[in-house]
């Protein structure tokens, strides 16, 4: 999202989730004979019915642009929106699709893909919610890791042409009960979604918004050898003090760095690796 | 915290059953929507799977080219009529880049750019296809351009012959003769083509880009008046055809060509003209939003014409000796060759003919500018004795146009520079040549050489012309071994220049002059333009 009317639409947006969020479990489904189910589910349900509704503009040219239209009248719009979804969406996810389609957004992809990120920021405030934000974190991290160590998969996940039942069919054999279900969901939804090009930028986009979530930046850090936790404590310490907040490691061995350290810090490298210093000692003597 | 791991060997069993649970249906079908659509261009969303250059097909049974693929959606050039698709519809793959039927049922065919016949005589029936987007012989699959393409144009075959496998541009003006150059040139393979000799042999192709319909039939009929029709395919994307059309329409007629080259046949292909696919080119790219650069042209407009020139080519012995010649034509405005497209087709091209206005207004038909036009394979694609006969010719006329610049303004000239004068007149209207008359190759070599020796140095220049058919009578009838020596040979042996001398004199014994004898400085411009001048002189006082 690249225009300011869409930035600042989703920010509101976001806005509107975080109010709602906390509620989710109290007040508005308290009357419902709910036995058994408790917050995550909730979590999870919304997140679905804002995904599907996503998935759904994506596919009907005309619904999306009439209600990401913005010269049109924004009441009108909201109406729409209301009248289509009632019944078939719960309250929560109805009032903020409503509310998504009632803002102005710069172009009607931008509508589509707000939603998708607002399904995300649910499913992950669903996991810090149960405490375990930090493992979903590692366990995407770790898929991600998976996918640039398998080209196959990763190539297989992203073929377009293949029907989504079907890739995420791949996903569930892979993963099966290995994973905290809020990750599956995530995943399940990363690799169906248009939004981002590849399963591999759409994991970054999830990694980046859980460590948001924290106020916090994630380091990737490749070595040759497993670090052990004092080391990756150290290291932590080390690039909170050069970037001045809480960074986040997620370690990875890659025996390709020969020794050393590869940290990636958003869009920055700090390449100590033994493999960089000899490829540049290579360049120096070819030269 | 229990970490996330799966083994390899999970992945590769993960993956085998996916792929081996795979079962195509039949049915399945993959479908877009239109999402907009307008000037001849629709975006299509969907369509996962679709390739660049795929043939789409729209509810309305229109098909469309997809040119654009997007990250959300693909911007396509609808081929034909556009007005019955609407927002909403659904669009279909045909999963077929795009090709078109090829084979010698083409010959003495109208078709459009996909193919299908629009001459109102029945289907084509091939059974092979070839697609559009094929790129050009690699350097090895090519040999050096020597065997002559004649055109049968006594100042093209002279001065920038045209070799097999040549591109040679024909550009000038609006209405300079260019597409009459380019059809006499089809015209004159009219004999390879009855000597039923393969290795003679040149199929014809005429693609006919953004002109009005009657012009195409007018130069149908022409072909067919001159039983030219029969070894040529017209590729028609006239005036009214959409954007795509035209800018499809020179593909459509190299692959047909490329056939037939690949079949080790000769081929002779006429774009006319470049300019207008290309300015169709700009329209579908401005459509699809593409950034415009020079002249708002896209930036790819110069691979766009490099990539169908280069498709001409004489292919080495191993792949058959085939070959396929190519005349684009170009219109430039107010003779400026150094606008984008010109500078650009010219840079690609193996050298090109101007055509000029002022000459042709003048009444030198073809208006072929001497100066500028030249062709880089030249001499090598002549035979010996045109070779022998026109190397003067260029640098006499040369001359003979400095010459006469100067000789405007009254100076007094001396006798070598009156000679040349008197020369280049003659050479001048030696060339001169009406449409649909093209000239054997002996024919053509005679008339050089008594232009080129002086032969006609003593005729009035209103008699060049007739002495030339004269000789040439003469010779059919009572010398015939002189053109067979030329001919057989390829060479213009001592004695037969004898013969001709002969001839010439005893021709001349014969012939009585059109012109009433008024008086001998008729010949001299000279006093006659400086009238010229001081009239104008005169009237500009006044």
């Amino acid at each position: 999202m690249i225009h300011a009317a869409s930035r600042s639409a989703l920010a509101e947006l976001r806005e509107r989730l975080n109010t709602v969020l906390p509620d989710l479990g109290n007040t508005l489904f308290s009357w419902l004979p709910l036995v058994g189910r408790n917050d995550g589910d909730r979590h999870r349900e919304l997140a679905a019915e804002l995904y599907a509704t996503a998935d759904l503009l994506g596919g009907q040219p005309r619904l999306r642009r009439a209600l990401g239209d913005p010269s049109t009248d924004a009441s009108a719009r909201a109406d729409l929106a209301r009248s289509l979804f009632n019944g078939r969406v719960g309250d929560v996810a109805l009032g903020l699709i409503a509310d998504a389609v009632a803002l102005r957004w710069s172009s009607p992809w931008d509508l589509t893909d707000a939603l998708e990120i607002l399904a995300d920021d649910t499913l992950l405030a669903a996991a810090e919610q149960e405490g375990q934000l930090d493992a979903v974190e590692d366990e995407l991290f770790r898929f991600e890791r998976i996918l640039s160590g398998s080209g196959e998969l990763a190539a297989a996940l992203d073929e377009a042409g293949v029907p989504a039942e079907r890739r995420i069919g791949l996903l569930r054999s892979l993963l099966g009960e290995k994973v905290n279900p809020i990750t599956a969901q995530l995943l399940e939804h990363a690799i169906t979604s248009g939004r981002r090009p590849t399963v591999m930028l759409a994991i970054d986009d999830l990694l980046q918004a859980s460590a948001a979530r924290r106020e916090r930046s994630v380091a990737r850090v490749l070595s040759a050898t497993e670090l052990t936790p004092e080391q990756t404590e150290r290291l932590a310490a080390a690039l909170s003090r050069l970037y001045g907040r809480e960074i986040n490691v997620r370690t990875a061995v890659d025996e390709s760095v020969r020794g050393g350290l590869v940290v990636r810090v958003g869009d920055e490298v700090i390449d100590g690796s033994v493999a960089s210093r000899l490829a540049a000692a290579r360049a120096a003597f070819a030269g | 915290m229990a970490e996330l791991t799966i083994s390899a060997d999970e992945i590769r069993t993960a993956l085998e059953g996916y792929v081996s649970s795979y079962s195509p249906e039949a049915s399945r079908e993959e479908v877009g929507l239109v999402a907009d659509a307008g000037d001849g261009i629709a975006h299509v969303e969907g369509l996962p799977s679709v390739m660049t250059n795929e043939l789409l097909e729209f509810e309305s049974g229109t098909l469309g080219l997809a040119l654009n693929l997007d990250v959300r959606d693909i911007g396509v050039v609808v081929l034909g009529d556009d007005s019955k698709i609407a927002e909403g519809q659904q669009v279909k793959r045909t999963g077929e880049i795009l090709s078109v039927p090829v084979g010698d049922a083409f010959l003495g065919r109208v078709i459009n750019p996909l193919g299908r016949p629009i001459d109102g005589l029945g289907e084509v029936e091939t059974s092979e296809r070839r697609a559009l987007e094929l790129q050009a012989p690699s350097v090895v699959m090519r040999q050096e351009v020597r065997e002559p393409l004649l055109t049968g144009i006594k100042a093209i075959d002279a001065m920038t012959a045209i070799g097999r496998g040549q591109r040679q541009l024909i550009i000038g003006d609006r209405q300079t003769g260019k597409s009459t150059v380019a059809l006499d040139a089809i015209i004159n393979q009219r004999d390879n083509w009855a000597s039923g000799d393969p290795k003679r042999q040149v199929r014809c192709i005429y693609v006919a880009i953004g002109q009005k319909g009657s012009t195409i039939a007018g130069a149908r009929s022409t072909l067919e008046a001159a039983g030219a029709l029969e070894y040529t395919t017209i590729v028609a994307a006239p005036a009214s055809d959409s954007a795509g059309f035209k800018y499809l329409a020179p593909y459509t007629g190299s692959a047909i060509g490329q056939h037939w080259m690949y079949d080790g046949k000769h081929v002779l292909i006429v774009f006319d003209d470049l300019s207008k696919q290309a300015e169709a080119y700009r329209a579908v790219s401005l459509l699809l939003r593409r950034p415009p650069g020079r002249e708002a042209y896209p930036g790819d407009v110069f691979y766009l014409h490099t990539r169908l020139l280069e498709r001409c080519a004489k292919l080495s012995d191993e792949l058959g000796g085939g070959s396929m010649t190519g005349l684009p034509i170009i219109e430039t405005k107010g003779n400026d060759v150094s606008a984008y497209i010109p500078t650009n087709v010219i840079s690609i091209t193996d050298g090109q003919c101007f055509l000029e206005t002022d000459l042709f207004n003048a009444g030198v038909r073809p208006a072929i500018n001497v100066g500028i036009s030249v062709s880089r394979v030249g001499g090598a694609a002549q035979s010996k004795a045109m070779k022998s006969v026109a190397g003067r010719l260029r640098v006499d006329l040369a001359q003979y146009r400095e010459l006469e610049a100067f000789a405007a303004f009254g100076s007094d000239l001396d006798k070598a520079s009156q000679q040349q004068l008197r020369r280049g007149s003659r050479l001048v209207e030696l060339l001169k040549q009406p449409a649909a008359s093209p000239f054997p190759a002996e024919r053509e070599v005679v008339s050089i050489w008594a232009g080129t020796t002086g032969q006609l140095d003593d005729l009035e220049v209103a008699d060049v012309r007739p002495f030339e058919a004269a000789l040439h009578d003469y010779i059919a009838h009572n010398k015939q071994e002189i053109f067979d020596s030329i001919v057989n040979t390829g060479r213009l042996e001592d004695d037969t220049i004898e013969q001709l001398e002969k001839a010439v004199t005893e021709v001349k014994a014969q012939f009585t002059s059109t012109v009433t004898k008024k008086a001998d400085d008729n010949d001299q411009p000279k006093p006659r333009r400086v009238n010229n001048v001081e009239a104008a002189v005169q009237e500009d006082v006044k």
